[in-house]
């Protein structure tokens, strides 16, 4: 009878909590609240590693992982696969920036979804006034072992974030920005 | 053209600067106005060997660097000094004179200012770009109060308050009418020492800087200081009042010539890859400033950014600034409302007027896309006031925001046709109305002008719905 009793409520609350589960990429409409939707085909593995880019002596170290069941914010919760990334850049000797060995989960590069064969992220450029940028990513269709990283700016700029810091032009990558609007990683 | 080489004889007679930038704080900016008022007014025309002789000892760039052989890759390509105006105001004494710069054909009319007080000397160059209106009444004969935009930059043509680097110093820049004697020395109305009945209006550029601070901000933003006043981060420790004037009425003010003017100027840029934009403000809000003009516009600043297109961002970053309007420029890759960077400029910019007590009735966010005028408007003051304490940092408002843009990713129609965009930004919005209270709102447009507003909502089924401001 116990046991009865306790495979009773164990299905009951399996129907009561059981999450629906979507793939990524599913409309925004068709997302239940409080969904998952989880890398079910697993597309973001090849993704997870460390990423080396090489310009003179200007070095980029990127380090992707997959981050499960990260919460949305918004009416509609839901929860999501997502990549995140950490990063050093150096110069050299001269370490320019490196969050590489802190907590993933707050990382500045955040993935968003896939678009148009690309995997698309946010990048908030910490050193550089916060300026946000849009990333999207693929892997060389030729070598899978190259990263295709291409980079364009947000619109507007919230002034308090430009204010309280210093910008400085990068006369390697052409830019203001930490990163470089171009790359090809090669996985190390 | 003869119009454009009468203007420059037209402006620099009758150009007044006051300047009341201090190196030190607004405080001492409000010191310097107050003398200036009180003191002797002077303006004439000097010659070249003049302010030369009277510059001789100071350390004044253009002199340094030479006027002849200019051109190549300098910013000032030639200087006209055939006409020196000499303005002595107070303890201030200002000379302007007319420039060629590389950026010339952008602007109607360049001038350089020198402005010297004691050892100190500020060399800024004014572009004007006054408005077709002020133009055409120039050219019936009819002296407007000076009608357009201002863009002031160093010599080298970088923006002016970037050169500070040990303190973030913001300026603003407005024209405001002082009335002068037509008769004898050239006195201003209310000095005892004018014994003349007429005056005359002379057109002052007003020029303020101060720090803005830094650090978290807070407190009531006293007008005296606005080093305490929140420049930094400006986050309310008082409720945001809930204001009565509801965002139509606030935006039924937005029709005017002026503001159309400018809306339109922006839909004429709408090809350029590059963003445009102007920022509104009162110069009366300016903390330290002894102004009462309101409602002046001017132009965005723009940076060149990672993909090589320019972006708007401002320079002034205080909290009279209560409006901005901006190009989403015709781009497959761009949508032609808000983006993550444009809501979360205009939370900042909320924030910023609250942490001041100022009015967040008339704050908005504009952007002009190839489909539409839209504007953002905040509508439910307290939940905005909930959001601001329970996002007090700046951690923790990028976090938000970083979430914010993941599902925007995710709910926008990424092909950019009117309704997708539409239904995109008001998804979104829905989506963060309990944490943001922000709403939006669309331009009527007749005969390619403003009309008036309609503001925007989600039907059930989903798509965009428009509610006249008139009815509402």
């Amino acid at each position: 009878m116990k046991t009865i009793l306790i495979t009773i409520s164990i299905l009951i609350s399996s129907v009561i909590f059981s999450q629906t589960i979507v793939p990524l990429n599913t409309e925004f409409d068709d997302i239940p609240h409080n969904g998952y939707v989880q890398d079910t085909q697993n597309q973001l593995n090849p993704f997870e590693g460390i990423w080396v880019y090489q310009q003179g002596s200007k070095k980029v170290t990127i380090k992707m992982e997959k981050i499960v069941y990260h919460l949305d914010s918004g009416e509609k919760h839901y929860y999501k696969d997502i990549l995140k990334s950490r990063y050093k850049v150096e110069n050299g000797t001269t370490i320019v920036y490196n969050d590489l060995n802190e907590l993933m989960q707050t990382g500045d590069i955040s993935g968003n979804n896939f678009w148009q064969g690309y995997y698309h992220l946010s990048y908030w450029d910490a050193p550089e006034c916060r300026l946000l940028y849009h990333v999207k990513i693929k892997l060389d269709p030729n070598d899978s072992n190259r990263l295709i990283w291409e980079m364009s700016s947000d619109s507007l700029t919230a002034f308090d974030l430009e204010d309280t810091c210093t910008r400085k032009y990068d006369e390697d990558w052409g830019t203001v920005s930490t990163l470089p609007v171009n790359m090809i990683l090669t996985r190390q | 053209m003869i119009m454009k080489k009468l203007l420059p004889i037209f402006l620099l007679s009758w150009l007044l600067l006051i300047l009341s930038c201090s190196e030190d704080d607004s405080k001492q900016a409000l010191q310097d106005d107050h003398s200036a008022e009180t003191g002797h007014y002077h303006k004439g025309i000097i010659s070249f060997a003049e302010l030369k002789s009277k510059l001789n000892d100071k350390p004044v760039r253009l002199l340094a660097a030479g006027l002849s052989g200019r051109g190549g890759e300098d910013y000032i390509q030639s200087v006209d000094s055939t006409n020196i105006i000499e303005i002595t105001y107070g303890d201030l004494t200002t000379y302007t004179l007319n420039v060629h710069t590389l950026d010339d054909e952008e602007y109607y009319l360049s001038n350089l200012i020198i402005r010297e007080e004691a050892d100190s000397i500020l060399e800024v160059i004014v572009h004007y770009q006054p408005s077709l209106n002020w133009i055409t009444e120039f050219e019936a004969g009819n002296y407007l109060e000076y009608d357009g935009e201002i863009k002031v930059v160093d010599t080298e043509g970088e923006d002016f308050s970037e050169d500070d680097t040990t303190g973030k110093m913001y300026c603003t820049f407005s024209v405001e009418t002082t009335s002068t004697c037509t008769c004898g020395p050239a006195h201003v109305e209310g000095d005892p020492n004018c014994t003349c009945t007429t005056f005359e209006n002379t057109y002052n550029i007003k020029v303020n800087c101060g720090y803005s601070g830094g650090g978290s901000g807070g407190g009531s933003g006293d007008d005296d200081d606005p080093g305490t006043g929140g420049g930094g981060g400006g986050i309310p420790t008082e409720p945001i009042p809930d204001e009565g004037e509801t965002p139509c009425q606030s935006l039924a003010l937005k029709t005017d010539a002026n503001f159309r003017y400018y809306i339109n100027r922006l839909k004429s840029l709408l090809n350029s890859p590059d963003e445009n934009g102007y920022f509104n403000y009162n110069p009366n809000e300016v903390p330290g400033q002894n102004s009462n003009a309101t409602n002046q516009y001017n132009i965005m600043s723009s940076k060149t950014r990672a993909d090589g297109k320019k972006r708007v961002r401002t320079t002034v970053a205080g909290p009279q600034v209560f409006g901005y309007m901006h190009t989403h420029p015709i781009d497959d890759d761009v949508m032609g409302v808000h983006s993550t960077g444009d809501i979360f400029a205009f939370a900042e910019l909320l924030t910023k007027r609250s942490s001041y007590g100022y009015s967040l009735s008339e704050t908005y966010c504009i952007v002009v896309g190839e489909h539409g005028i839209y504007s953002l408007k905040l509508e439910d003051f307290s939940k905005f006031n909930d959001w601001t304490l329970e996002y007090d940092t700046e951690t923790k408002r990028r976090k938000f925001f970083e979430d914010f843009e993941k599902k925007y990713f995710d709910l926008r129609a990424h092909e950019s046709t009117r309704t997708n965009n539409e239904r995109s930004i008001l998804k979104m919005l829905d989506q963060y109305y309990d944490d943001l209270g922000i709403g939006m709102y669309r331009a009527v447009e007749s005969n390619n002008t403003i009309t008036g507003w309609e503001r925007m909502t989600l039907s059930e089924n989903g798509n965009p719905e428009f509610t006249n401001c008139n009815e509402l």
